[in-house]
């Protein structure tokens, strides 16, 4: 998928029903994904991208502007609506969330 | 009491576990994990009196295939995904389209590899779109692609690279080279829709799938839970009145009569599948006397591709279906044998079995 | 089957079936004393059988079977016949197991609680656990930790404990009738069996919760190094054959169990440094 396709893509708000209550063990967030019954361990930001994406669809730039009301800016260097878009594509080929 | 028997008692009359023993329990249990048929078991015998131990391994099983049965479902839909852009029809087949579709025999089925239909034309568009949603091929050998492709009714066998899970892509359900010739077209416009955009075949085509699958698909090996598939298929949909007509004229359409007829007579032998509407449909002749077979010398070509002029009997089937003992194990080594050469001849014509023997005995 | 034998270990019961007698007199002794399958119904089947037509007469050959099976598995000698029934067993625990989530692990109990060492094959962690079974530890297990995924604890599976025969010298106050026949030359070198102490045995059904998660290294001069929960959850979901098949029971059981209890990495350089070191961090660290 290439980078302006990334982050113009809005993806949907996963159903909270699909996961087991997260285990944060020692920075990292571990996620069971009822459907898949995949266990996924995330690291930061991707368990901040779904708790921001749970408020509602969203494409990465919004992502970007809740997480930085949120958490404040979380990387003043790089573009961080290029890291987000590029976390969320990861987390939709692994099945966690999908584009609307 | 044959181990397979009492398996097979006990999935037809879930009461008649109430005087079993704890040797049958065992034997019983034994023959339920070799033939795959557990889960299906569990299911059947809930509610009946068992005892503790049978009952914790009888759920434990149940808590598998549930589980098996959630992965397999969650393939589908990624395959699915990387489908999507390309606005193909994806009918899913075997234990995933019965456990997507809610049917009874997706109830405790074990679900192995992923297993799809798709139009023929759509096979190379199909195919990159899998390997660019992070599948990969299986094997990389030119010669077994070759084959594949040029004989068999499928893709060479993908693996997805991170969930290490197979799918197979058809575009018919039996190989260009067996003898019926089912119409690959009239099984995809005639599939039924799933919510979410997968697809089913049809419950005629699912019934007949499953009986070609049964027979064309291997030496019997797994030939009871397959029965048991075809069992729950035509029970569950056997409730509407003009099914088995509809059933016999698919049946005509896709060149399977006989094999739908003998999958329903050992069904109904095997199992007790009712038998009047079958009848009625005309796929049973009122004769169920079992033809003799006389076995003089060699077997023919004819005899082992089982034209059913001179060919094997309904019970050298039943003998092979049942042939399973009380510790798990195959039994009746010579009807096994025979069927396992029956099934090659089935897929291949001789002299091309004999080149694709000869090129893997080389390597 | 022509022989049979059957036996409870824990809460896992089996059936060997064996084409030849030799194997079952051998894994009889090793497990006198221990109970029978829950009401006569075994949770297994494993099946010695021969490899090949002939083999069951002419240099015999064991083809481990049973109700799990690995096809491509090397055939045994009939003399290795007691590590064949092993093998099996631990193939069908490994492959068809559901009702507890296990761990590749020893485990240990004092007063209650347990210490579970954990790690790859080799590392020493049986030997560890068989050298603490002599000096007041209860030995609930040599190679597998069964956690419920109800309640968190730990189960015992106080099977016959495998070990290198260069091992034997390290325990001298152990009695005779303990061992097992040396095995020679097989495919883990030579190796004997440890029956283990009458107690193990008889309170195999007496659960209790894990303190202490330990990953042992055995050769290395002595360490101990924190681990991180994430790691911990790495190397001990690598270490489990059934985590992917428990579903979400196995996320909560396993997630709990790592959050609950402290871990730790240790090399250590010969028997008498790990028990040290164990019963030091025992002391200092466990819950």
């Amino acid at each position: 998928m290439s980078v302006s396709i990334a982050l113009e893509t809005t993806y949907r708000t996963p159903d909270s029903a699909d996961f087991a209550p997260p285990v944060t063990l020692d920075g990292f967030t571990l996620v069971y994904h009822r459907p898949s019954g995949q266990t996924h361990m995330l690291a930061q930001p991707a368990p901040q991208i779904l708790a921001a994406l749970a408020q509602g669809d969203a494409a990465p730039i919004e992502i970007a502007r809740r997480l930085a009301r949120e958490h404040g800016l979380l990387d003043s260097e790089g573009d961080v609506v290029a890291v987000i878009a590029a976390r969320m594509a990861e987390l939709a080929e692994l099945g966690i969330i999908r584009p609307v | 009491m044959n181990a397979a028997r009492l398996l097979v008692d006990a999935l037809r009359t879930p009461e008649s576990v109430a005087g079993l023993d704890a040797v049958e329990w065992t034997e019983l249990l034994a023959a339920a994990r070799a033939e795959h048929l557990i889960a299906s078991l569990a299911h059947r015998l809930d509610g009946q009196p068992i005892p503790p131990a049978a009952s914790a391994i009888l759920a434990d099983a149940r808590r598998s295939a549930e589980q098996g049965r959630v992965q397999a479902l969650w393939e589908a839909e990624m395959a699915r995904r990387a489908l999507e852009p390309l606005g193909i029809p994806v009918i899913l087949l075997k234990g995933t389209a019965f456990a997507a579709a809610g049917l009874d025999a997706g109830q405790g089925r074990f679900i192995g590899d992923l297993d799809i239909l798709v139009p023929r034309e759509a096979l190379d568009q199909a195919e990159k779109a899998l390997l660019g949603g992070g599948w990969e091929w299986v094997k990389d050998d030119p010669y077994d692609s070759h084959y594949y492709r040029t004989w068999m009714h499928e893709l060479p066998p993908l693996i997805h690279r991170e969930r290490d899970r197979m799918i197979d892509v058809h575009h018919t359900i039996l190989p260009p080279t067996a003898r019926p010739k089912p119409d690959a077209v009239r099984l995809i416009a005639d599939s039924t829709a799933l919510p979410g955009g997968l697809r089913t075949l049809c419950p005629p085509d699912m019934i007949l799938h499953a009986a070609a699958h049964l027979f064309a698909d291997g030496d019997l090996a797994g030939g009871l839970r397959n029965l048991w598939d075809i069992d729950r298929l035509c029970r569950e949909f056997g409730e509407d009145s003009d099914f088995w007509s509809r059933l016999a004229e698919h049946a005509r359409h896709h060149d399977l009569e006989k094999t739908l007829a003998r999958a329903l007579r050992l069904s109904r032998r095997v199992y007790g599948t009712p038998i009047d509407a079958i009848r009625h449909a005309g796929l049973v002749p009122a004769s169920t006397k079992p033809k003799a077979l006389k076995l003089e010398g060699k077997w023919s070509p004819e005899q082992v591709r089982g034209d059913d002029r001179i060919g094997l009997s309904d019970r050298l089937y039943i003998r092979r279906l049942l042939a399973r003992d009380g510790w798990g194990r195959p039994t009746r080594k010579l009807t096994r044998f025979a069927f396992y050469v029956r099934s090659h001849w089935i897929r291949m014509p001789p002299s091309l079995l004999a080149r694709h023997l000869w090129i893997k005995a080389r390597r | 089957m022509r022989y049979g034998f059957a036996v409870r270990i824990g809460p896992v019961g089996f059936r060997v079936g064996s084409a030849w007698p030799q194997p079952l007199h051998a894994l009889t002794l090793l497990y006198r004393g221990y109970p029978s399958p829950c009401e006569a119904i075994p949770d297994f089947t494993v099946r010695l059988e021969p490899d090949g037509l002939l083999r069951r007469w002419i240099r015999p050959s064991i083809a481990i079977r049973g109700d799990y099976t690995l096809p491509e598995a090397a055939p045994l000698a009939l003399r290795h016949g007691l590590l064949a029934a092993e093998m099996g067993m631990n193939l069908q625990m490994a492959l068809g197991h559901r009702r507890f989530l296990l761990l590749h692990a020893a485990t240990v109990e004092r007063e209650g609680r347990v210490l579970i060492l954990t790690g790859e094959s080799g590392a020493g962690k049986s030997t560890l656990a068989a050298l603490l079974g002599e000096r007041g530890w209860r030995l609930m297990g040599d190679e597998f930790a069964l956690i419920d995924c109800a309640t968190g604890l730990v189960h015992a599976f106080p099977r016959a404990i495998s070990l290198k025969n260069a091992a034997v010298s390290l325990f001298p106050a152990v009695e005779p009738d303990r061992w097992g026949p040396v095995l020679e030359a097989t495919p883990k070198g030579t190796i004997r069996h440890l029956r283990p102490r009458h107690d193990a045995i008889a309170r195999m059904d007496e659960p209790a919760r894990a303190a202490l998660i330990l990953f042992p290294r055995f050769g290395f001069g002595e360490t101990v190094r924190e681990i991180g929960g994430a790691e911990v959850f790495v190397r001990l979901t690598q270490a489990s054959t059934n985590y992917v098949a428990l579903g979400e029971a196995g996320f909560t059981a396993l997630t709990g169990l790592i959050v609950e209890t402290p871990a730790r990495a240790i090399d250590y350089p010969d028997g008498p440094a790990g028990i040290a070191l164990v019963e030091r961090l025992w002391n200092e660290v466990a819950r």
